[in-house]
């Protein structure tokens, strides 16, 4: 081996996109929008945009919010945001101005990086108060802008150390308030490592990028693609329309999304036999995987090998997986698999003590964990040392399976759960709806329709319109997480221990559900 | 106008459109609902239904904006298609 291969040990993200660069340095790195971005490029654009950013910065920054949607302004501007040696902090555009602004101040961000398509975002972000240095990628932002000057630019990704935390990433919180996850470069590190190990990934290969860039998950996309040297492509909505197109016209080889994408490409007639052939491998991520929805997954994308993987943020990006094999459909759902190497697992029984009966909450210890939330206070009930080590208590139920398959995903033991992807406390929706003039009580339930989950809201005070009550979640929530369907009802039912009967709403709401579509409009 | 057909397959992507209203052409289809996972649905829905291809300048969310401005696009691709 060359002496140039001692560059490629440096497992950091900004590590990984040198090896891809020093595999593929004229070959894309992106695909979007009809053109193509290389390897070279993207690293000269990232090092502009981090080296103007520190130029214009107090020294004593440590933390950048980076606001991007997806594409390859957004794809620069992140690799800038680890360039720059400085901990990230993903922010989505399209979020209500209101949360990104608390997770702006819980997370101590000291200045913003953003891509091309966010200066509506910025300009909601000003009128909620918000005035930090911005570094607007294509130049221009109203002050306090940061100048884009090529006599700044970095000659190298700037140098960080294990410890140091690589980005911040937010999850949902029952009070209404995001919970900050930090997560060190020796937490992804561990990650890709393992990832390099089990797959095959190479130069030919092309990356679907499906995940928003403030969701994990979309750092496998990105990390996996540009430490193997392949080029990531974006989907706009309309390519779920048309997805056998799609693939075939970018030779996507390597596919990763929520279980939900199934179903949606199902309904627009993409599943077919063979429809996904340039498919090699197939990952999902996010949500309850159902067997039919990765039976008819394997039959269309029919040369690939399907995975299942699991993983909480504060897990760093996924923590199991499951190779899925077609003859079996034992489980309903496919089993979550087994746990990466290097972690160890213990299941608690309903009274928080090791399960004797091999299903209980599973706690995680291991190198991909989060040393803590952003706030301590949030620590509380959710970590545990057990054998002196320190475990995370995902809140998942699982049981481990008798046959090999590892864990299977029960559900949650508490009122978490995950829409499109997003983790949500149901009592934080509860809590934006009360917050609506007119509603006095509120309640939120889950329901599983067509292989995904979608919520309902049943309130009591006054009766409002949905699109009344939606228009009013939607500057509150992100916008998959917003419920589908709002029922008014001048008192909740109430169960032998007079509490509200949530199964008793989530069947009624169920039931409407089923009633309500399709609606023929001679059905008035 | 648009034909009651167009207006039953909308209206089944329309949660938050209650059944006694009309669905006025300038109604902005996301406030009723229809958000942009649901779009690529409907879309592969309309193309089913009038066998038509609408051209990948017509697949922008804008064109889902309004009843009248999907209406006129289904239109376009309709005449397009005659000629």
């Amino acid at each position: 081996m060359t002496a140039n291969l001692v560059q490629i040990t440096d497992s950091t993200l900004a590590g990984r996109f040198s090896r891809g660069l020093a595999l593929s340095p004229e070959r894309p790195a992106v695909r979007a929008d009809g053109g193509v971005t290389t390897f070279r490029e993207l690293h000269e654009r990232a090092l502009l945009l981090a080296g103007s950013a520190l130029a214009g910065l107090a020294e004593d920054t440590r933390t950048l919010g980076v606001l991007v949607g997806k594409g390859t302004s957004a794809y620069a501007t992140l690799l800038a945001g680890f360039y720059s040696g400085l901990t990230v902090v993903p922010l989505q555009p399209a979020f209500p101005a209101a949360r990104t602004r608390q997770m702006i101040e819980a997370a101590g961000v000291q200045a913003l990086l953003a891509d091309d398509d966010s200066l509506p975002a910025l300009r909601a972000l000003a009128d909620e108060g918000v005035e930090l240095p911005t570094l607007f990628a294509p130049g221009g932002h109203p002050a306090p802008g940061l100048r884009i000057d090529p006599g700044s630019a970095l000659t190298a990704p700037m140098p960080t150390r294990p410890h140091d935390v690589a980005y911040v990433l937010f999850t949902s919180g029952s009070t209404g308030r995001p919970k900050g996850v930090p997560v060190t470069h020796a937490n992804t590190a561990h990650y890709f490592a393992l990832q390099d190990k089990r797959y095959d990934f190479g130069p030919e290969d092309v990356f679907s990028q499906t995940f928003d860039l403030n969701f994990d998950c979309a750092m496998f996309d990105l990390f996996c693609a540009w430490g193997a040297g392949a080029p990531v492509v974006p989907l706009p909505p309309q390519a779920y329309a048309r997805l056998p197109e799609f693939l075939s016209e970018h030779g996507i080889t390597v596919w990763f999304s929520t279980p939900s994408a199934i179903s949606l490409v199902r309904k627009t007639g993409g599943l077919q036999e063979g429809s996904l052939s340039t498919l090699r491998w197939s990952f999902f991520a996010g949500e309850a995987l159902h067997d039919v929805d990765a039976a008819d997954w394997a039959q269309a994308a029919s040369r690939s090998t399907l995975e299942n993987l699991y993983g909480p943020t504060e897990l760093t990006i996924t923590v199991s997986a499951y190779r899925w094999c077609d003859e079996e459909r034992r489980h309903h759902v496919v089993p979550i698999g087994e746990l990466h190497e290097g972690h160890d697992l213990v299941l608690l029984d309903d009274n928080g003590r090791p399960s004797r009966t091999g299903e209980g909450e599973l706690c995680v210890a291991g190198p991909q964990l989060t040393a803590g939330y952003l706030d301590p206070a949030d620590d509380v009930n959710r970590f545990l040392v057990h054998e002196g080590k320190r475990f995370y208590r995902t809140g998942d139920r699982v049981r481990l399976a008798t046959d090999g398959a590892g864990l299977l995903y029960l559900g949650r033991r508490d009122s978490q759960v995950q829409v499109h992807g997003i983790r949500v406390e149901l009592a934080e929706v509860d809590a934006a709806v009360r917050d609506c003039e007119g509603v006095d009580q509120a309640v939120t339930v889950a329901l599983e329709m067509e292989g995904t989950v979608e919520l309902a809201v049943f309130h009591t005070g006054e009766p409002l319109s949905p699109a009344r009550l939606a228009r009013h979640l939607r500057d509150r929530l992100p916008s998959g997480v917003v419920p589908r369907a709002y029922y008014h009802i001048d008192a909740f039912p109430l169960n032998s221990n007079r509490k509200i009967d949530r199964s008793k709403l989530t069947s009624e709401a169920s039931g409407a559900a089923v009633r309500g579509r399709p609606r023929p409009r001679g059905g008035r | 106008m648009w034909n009651d057909d167009f207006e039953d397959l909308v209206r089944g992507f329309l949660p938050f459109l209650p059944d006694t209203e009309d669905l006025a052409p300038e109604a902005d289809l996301k406030e009723l609902g229809l958000d942009s996972l649901n779009a690529v649905h409907l879309l592969s829905v309309l193309e089913n239904a009038y066998r038509v291809r609408f051209d990948d300048s017509a697949l922008s969310m804008e064109t889902f904006r309004t009843a009248g401005m999907l209406w006129s696009t289904v239109e376009r691709t309709l005449d397009h298609a005659a000629r």
